[in-house]
């Protein structure tokens, strides 16, 4: 790199820090663990997990929220969490409970040029393409819903743990036009996705979720059509869409080996594309009612 | 002129509103054919049938307006795909991968309305 200017210097982040950090954040509730936990159960009872969103007032109020926002449609008012759960199906409620609360869990505002609504754009669309990625190849779709979500969550371990450096990063990549990614390593001298592993193992986030956090940006280590493949894949498929609605945002590059093993043909790629925009829209709009 | 369409959420939805698409259901049947005019029933029907979202026909735009919407979209696709030569670490092969994909979006942006 010919230009390191000063301001880059200086700011990059020990691995023990990282740990250390990590211990400070504030435990994930249990009603998010469980959830996190159980994704491929569909035998979840209902009545357990009404009982515990019941125990959390934020999540009660943001899940009763939901249910009777205008994406529903609902005649008559949703009242208790039971009746929520029952509208909106059970997926749905743990979708929204854990994207709820992982937002609610960063502090916002404290990174400069950090754009949190451009952030959770990103982490939405890209939950619902890896949902109809995962559709179309008979893919467990819960499991890519949620890992598209928490894909990029070591971006938000580095703006809450390390706002200073971050912004230095963010400014490092804006001045280079380069990917987030690349100017991580430059300045931090770590990246999104070692923190991402780190948290996920932190929060005891079970295997398979872990190993699309950590292989993202690599998915050439696990394998063929395997959900860190699909998040991959989408990752790209998201920016190059722009549903992030960022103004500088960059399309990653595609790994071969990802690409290939999911086998999609153009004419369904067409079709991902139109239901990620479609499925996209109503979940956003739903979200922000 | 040419017709838009626009994606709407059925809660959005009202009546007088044209479809600009059939709508199917989950197995695929024909509910409603294209160009159906929305009625209350018609939109407690399709709350019924739990459908989310529906594409309406818009304003009629030019065929010259929709030429340079279409020049735009593929411009801003042209700028999101502006790297794909830069990190090291990106090998041929991730090039040809990136390329398709760019030229699949390329293909989408230019055929479909937005």
């Amino acid at each position: 790199m010919s230009q390191f200017p000063d301001q880059f210097l200086m700011q990059k982040i020990e691995p023990g820090e990282v740990i250390q950090r990590l211990q400070n954040l504030p435990t994930l509730s249990a009603v998010v663990v469980d959830l996190l936990n159980c994704i491929d159960q569909d035998d979840i009872d209902i009545s357990t997990l009404a009982t515990k969103v019941s125990h959390d007032q934020a999540l009660t109020a943001r899940t009763l929220r939901f249910a009777n926002s205008s994406f529903f449609g609902s005649q008559s008012k949703v009242t208790t969490i039971h009746q929520a759960i029952s509208l909106l199906g059970m997926q749905s409620v743990r979708h929204l409970i854990t994207a709820s609360a992982l937002a609610g869990h960063f502090p916002d505002g404290q990174c400069k040029g950090f754009d949190s609504h451009a952030f959770w754009r990103h982490s939405i669309a890209t939950a619902v393409c890896c949902k109809v990625i995962a559709m179309h190849m008979h893919l467990n779709q819960d499991y890519a819903f949620t890992a598209g979500l928490l894909h990029d969550i070591g971006r938000l371990v580095l703006v809450s743990c390390f706002p200073e450096q971050y912004a230095a990063a963010i400014a490092y990549r804006v001045s280079q036009d380069c990917h987030i990614l690349e100017a991580e390593r430059v300045v931090l001298g770590t990246d999104h996705v070692i923190t991402g592993q780190a948290l996920a193992a932190h929060w005891n986030f079970s295997e398979i979720i872990q190993k699309a956090i950590g292989g993202h940006h690599l998915p050439d280590t696990f394998g063929h059509a395997s959900i860190a493949s699909v998040v991959h894949v989408a990752n790209s498929i998201v920016q190059a869409l722009d549903l992030a609605e960022s103004a500088d945002d960059m399309v990653a590059p595609v790994s071969k080996i990802a690409w290939d093993g999911l086998a999609i043909s153009e004419s369904d790629y067409l079709k991902i594309f139109r239901e990620t925009e479609m499925q996209f829209e109503a979940v956003s709009q739903a979200l922000s009612a | 002129m040419l017709k838009r369409h626009l994606q709407i959420i059925l809660a959005n939805a009202t009546a007088g509103m044209t479809l600009s698409d059939a709508i199917l259901d989950t197995k695929g049947n024909l509910l409603l054919p294209e160009d159906t005019q929305l009625t209350d029933a018609i939109l407690e029907s399709l709350r019924r049938h739990q459908i989310e979202t529906i594409a309406v026909a818009g304003a009629e735009i030019s065929e010259t307006e929709n030429n340079i919407e279409r020049q735009q979209r593929l411009l801003r696709v042209e700028e999101l795909f502006r790297s794909s030569d830069m990190t090291s670490e990106t090998t041929v092969q991730e090039l040809r991968a990136t390329e398709t994909l760019h030229q699949y979006v390329k293909n989408f942006r230019a055929g479909i309305p937005s």
